[in-house]
């Protein structure tokens, strides 16, 4: 039994320091509140994850907040060879994602902005996947919020979306469905962060009264 | 949908006796870092460009290291990574791998995306394309009974090198190097150690690129 714990001791460990590492959305300035209302989630990267990424945030930006989100497919529609990788906030993500805010191509996201049309772009990167013993899957996301016109960064996050919870041998490693569950609910509660943190949360019939 | 997530880029071993690792390795035998796919090809000189066969950050690392290698190196005139992204609009895109017909000389790209290579090729015009791919890039944490650990980066890569016009694969690449993680007082990060991986990695097969295509140039 004890030698059972230690043995899964360094998974334990990292699974914890990974869920203590989490920043779902932060303000540039803490008293920050979006001035406009239209938003589209742009896929940094053009791999599978990213693209399902950035679908899941939009559904979940769409029934949690009062941005008016643009779909993906409006977004593909505006945006000839979308997705197409942008340079991200990172100098190198292999695993661990090691960020750096000064290499995000600013330039491009000027030009998505101006060509959507849109008060703010949600970008997000997932460059990594890290996964512990076969059984813990984390997708390793990285994400920056701009306003237009100049594409001036209003908020950032890091995070991941974990599936399989242990690395016991008697637990199946985690599937496709699992991962994207774990996609879904991570990108339900980043969204409710947004809103919150933007001042654009949706009114509840009580709070209205 | 359900192949969305299903993407692997890289994985961390956490492995509790170094038998485990140890086994891992031994039975990796092939190290052909480059090698002509039959005996009578003749390579000519003139122009080459390093494809990345993906988006993913090692494959499009590798991909820089080696054309700096080849350019420095080699009499070839090799294109730059920026160059080949502005004259093919779209790049990197994914070149489709499938499992290869002949293990001991590999044709790593599936059937149908030649197609892709040969529309880059349209565009840059050179001589030679050498597209390559990193896989299985992992992290292994060994911890031994006694305590401690020690960290170990591992990434395979493939190749293909096509000549044009006649737009045909002559020579592969199926190797796979590792790395120790570099003791934490050199200050270096995780990223840092897995770039030096890549470098060495593209510096084996520009070594052995020059040898078998005898394009390294003149000591001066």
């Amino acid at each position: 039994m004890i030698k059972g714990v230690m043995q899964r001791l360094p998974v334990l460990i990292l699974v914890m320091f990974l869920s203590a590492c989490i920043n779902t959305f932060t303000p540039v300035n803490s008293d920050f509140r979006a001035k406009g209302k239209t938003l589209a989630v742009i896929a940094g990267l053009d791999n599978q994850a990213n693209l399902a990424a950035a679908q899941y945030m939009t559904d979940a930006l769409k029934k949690n907040s009062r941005f008016q989100v643009l779909s993906q497919k409006q977004v593909a529609q505006a945006l000839s060879g979308y997705p197409t990788p942008i340079q991200g906030p990172y100098k190198t993500a292999y695993f661990e994602i090691e960020t750096d805010y000064t290499k995000t191509d600013i330039k491009r996201i000027k030009t998505i902005q101006q060509k959507l049309g849109v008060d703010y772009v949600y970008v997000l990167w997932t460059p990594s996947e890290t996964v512990y013993n076969e059984k813990i899957h984390q997708l390793n996301i990285i994400a920056q919020m701009f306003e237009s016109p100049n594409a001036r960064e209003v908020g950032n996050g890091k995070f991941g979306a974990t599936a399989g919870r242990t690395d016991c041998c008697l637990v199946p490693a985690p599937g496709d469905k699992d991962k994207a569950d774990a996609l879904k609910d991570m990108s339900e509660y980043v969204a409710k962060e947004i809103a919150e943190k933007t001042g654009m949360q949706k009114k509840t019939a009580t709070s209205e009264r | 949908m359900k192949r969305a997530i299903g993407f692997r880029m890289s994985s961390i071993k956490i492995v509790l006796t170094a038998a485990g690792i140890l086994g891992m390795l031994s039975g990796c035998g092939v190290h052909k870092p480059f090698a002509p796919l039959n005996d009578n090809v003749q390579f000519k000189t003139g122009s080459l460009a390093v494809i990345s066969g993906d988006s993913s950050e090692p494959t499009v690392a590798l991909a820089q290291y080696l054309t700096q290698e080849l350019k420095q190196r080699s009499v070839y005139r090799v294109m730059g990574q920026e160059e080949i992204a502005r004259r093919v609009g779209k790049y990197p895109v994914t070149i489709k791998r499938a499992p290869p017909e002949k293990e001991d000389r590999p044709v790593w790209f599936a059937k149908g995306e030649k197609s892709k290579l040969d529309a880059m090729q349209a565009q840059l015009k050179t001589d030679y394309l050498l597209v390559i791919w990193t896989l299985n890039l992992r992290k292994m944490v060994v911890t031994s009974q006694q305590g401690g650990s020690r960290v170990t980066y591992s990434a395979w890569v493939a190749g293909n090198l096509l000549e044009y016009p006649k737009s045909r694969a002559v020579g592969y690449s199926d190797f796979g190097n590792q790395k120790n993680q570099s003791c934490c007082l050199f200050g270096k990060s995780e990223g840092d150690d897995i770039n030096e991986l890549l470098k060495y990695s593209a510096k084996e097969l520009a070594d052995e690129f020059m040898a078998a295509t005898k394009s390294e140039k003149p000591a001066k």
